[in-house]
């Protein structure tokens, strides 16, 4: 009984065939990147229209380079694909009236809130370790050996950075009707949020997890204030959006 | 089951304001225009929005089956898996999918909800929201998708389900209500016109009919009859609108005797919700 809307999503996701394509869609933009690193000088000799005689010369990046390049595309283009398909949370249930449904037979908001958010978390965390592990496997053949302890290190943070940015999400989506303004406020928020820190001194916000999961490769990080705020922001976001679906304020 | 001055506003716009009423086992239908709080009154006993002010008694202890105006149902879910979800959310362990389905007249396709026709839709909301054996059966226009026959079935199923247990809901078919309800409430503009049972609405009410062979008279034979409201003529009838059905008989027809004229036909109007409702909404 208490179960039921976690067991239901990951039914959907079946149904619906995100189980598969989210995970699939991560390991490509992973996997892609140390495959185009290590055939950059290729790709660009045979398609980057330089006169004759022309001499590229294009360093070999360390495999640690890669994964960082690895980290960075994840947490640009594979958010927006964690976004994207969780983008009708809330907003199609409001729409064909399951979560006035819900609401009706005496479920906690909390319960629906933490049910759904749970399986977005897990199903992300399954395609980031998927995708990490096909980053580190052609990185490997590819190019060179690397430190597994940070590389395991750098997979926390980053999984830790989609699963606060989930939350986030989730307080938009319940806070807006619309899924698409709640992926695009969030991915705003995101954005703003990572130029901010570039250039004024807040290395202890959330948003700060994301470049130190690439940071941790190649050198030493202080990670403890990212991680205690990123889950007080978790844990508020939760709170709140279980708040605001307390009372669906749509007849 | 008490509703105390339950007053719903979304801003400035007052949807539902200072309704009262107790709702007693049986059937209750729910009648207003389109606007008049119908819906919101009904979101608000299902729990799904919270009153400004005002309370409900009891109403957290009570199991509470919902059929939204629009079927709430997910999409992907075939009617079997559909009910098989909703017994799993309300921890109802004794229920056969299939008989209950074959209850509201549906049989157990293998087709998706987004893919049944709008009476196969709510005829598995109307089911969904019996799944957990519900004391408070709660229907917003549970027929409006229906054709004749559906809504036969669903009104005689309606007739068989208030015997366990309370039903509110709301219509726009008044003949149905008529047929169907043991207390009627009509709203208007948020407010809780008059409740009651049919009988009790519409009263002692009732419009004749009369025509006379040579008709000789005119309107001043017809003054001071005993329960007759107003009196009006239409070509060749005569049409007698009575506060009180049984008196104005005995009136109108001591009248003809007294006048000596003869009768070539009386037929007596019963009263009908809809004659009400389009009385008080005028």
């Amino acid at each position: 009984m208490r179960m039921a809307i976690f067991k239901h999503e990951w039914r959907e996701a079946w149904s619906n065939k995100r189980l598969i394509w989210i995970p699939i869609a991560l390991m490509l933009l992973a996997a892609m990147q140390p495959v185009t690193l290590y055939f950059l000088p290729d790709i660009l000799a045979s398609g980057g229209n330089f006169p004759d005689g022309s001499v590229i010369e294009i360093p070999t990046p360390t495999p640690e380079e890669v994964l960082v390049a690895v980290s960075e595309q994840l947490r640009q283009i594979g958010l927006l694909v964690v976004l994207l398909s969780a983008m009708h949370t809330f907003s199609q249930e409001r729409t064909n009236g399951t979560l006035a449904w819900l609401k009706s037979l005496h479920i906690p908001a909390t319960r629906i809130v933490i049910s759904k958010w749970g399986h977005y978390a897990l199903l992300t965390l399954g395609g980031l370790v998927l995708a990490q592990a096909s980053a580190a496997y052609y990185t490997m053949i590819l190019f060179d050996a690397f430190d597994v302890g940070d590389f395991f290190i750098s997979t926390l943070l980053l999984s830790l950075h989609f699963v606060v940015q989930l939350s986030i999400f989730f307080l938009v989506a319940a806070l807006l009707e619309s899924g698409v303004v709640a992926v695009v406020v969030t991915l705003g928020l995101h954005f703003i949020m990572s130029i901010l820190i570039g250039w004024i001194d807040l290395d202890w916000m959330p948003w700060r997890l994301g470049p130190l999961s690439g940071e941790v490769l190649i050198g030493d990080i202080e990670p403890l204030w990212p991680i205690l705020t990123s889950l007080l922001v978790m844990g508020i976001a939760l709170t709140l959006a279980s708040k605001k679906l307390q009372f669906l304020s749509k007849t | 089951m008490k509703v105390n001055h339950l007053t719903k506003r979304f801003g400035s716009f007052t949807a539902l304001e200072d309704v009262s009423f107790t709702l007693r086992p049986g059937c209750t239908s729910l009648l207003g225009e389109n606007g008049a709080g119908k819906t919101t009154l009904l979101n608000l006993l299902a729990r799904v929005t919270a009153p400004t002010a005002g309370d409900i008694d009891g109403h957290e202890s009570i199991r509470i089956g919902y059929l939204p105006q629009r079927p709430a149902l997910y999409p992907s879910l075939t009617p079997v898996e559909t009910l098989q979800y909703a017994a799993d959310l309300t921890g109802t362990k004794q229920v056969d999918p299939v008989k209950l389905l074959q209850r509201v007249g549906l049989e157990p396709v293998d087709r998706p909800a987004s893919n049944l026709s709008g009476g196969m839709r709510q005829r598995l909301g109307i089911a969904q929201a019996l799944v957990h054996d519900p004391e408070l059966l709660l229907l917003d226009e549970p027929v409006s998708a229906l054709d004749p026959r559906g809504r036969r079935e669903v009104l005689d199923l309606l007739s068989d389900l208030k015997r366990e247990r309370m039903i509110l809901y709301s219509t726009h078919v008044l003949p149905d209500a008529e047929e169907a309800s043991d207390w009627v409430m009509l709203l208007r503009q948020g407010k809780l016109l008059m409740e009651g049972t049919v009988t009790d609405l519409l009263g002692e009410k009732s419009s004749i009919e009369l025509r006379l062979f040579d008709d000789p008279t005119t309107e001043k034979d017809w003054e001071n009859l005993s329960g007759v409201k107003q009196v009006t003529r239409s070509g060749t009838t005569w049409r007698f609108e009575t506060v009180d059905r049984h008196l104005s008989e005995r009136a109108i027809l001591n009248r003809v005797l007294e006048l000596g004229v003869s009768i070539q036909s009386l037929h007596v109007g019963h009263p009908s919700l809809e004659s009400l409702f389009l009385e008080v909404n005028a």
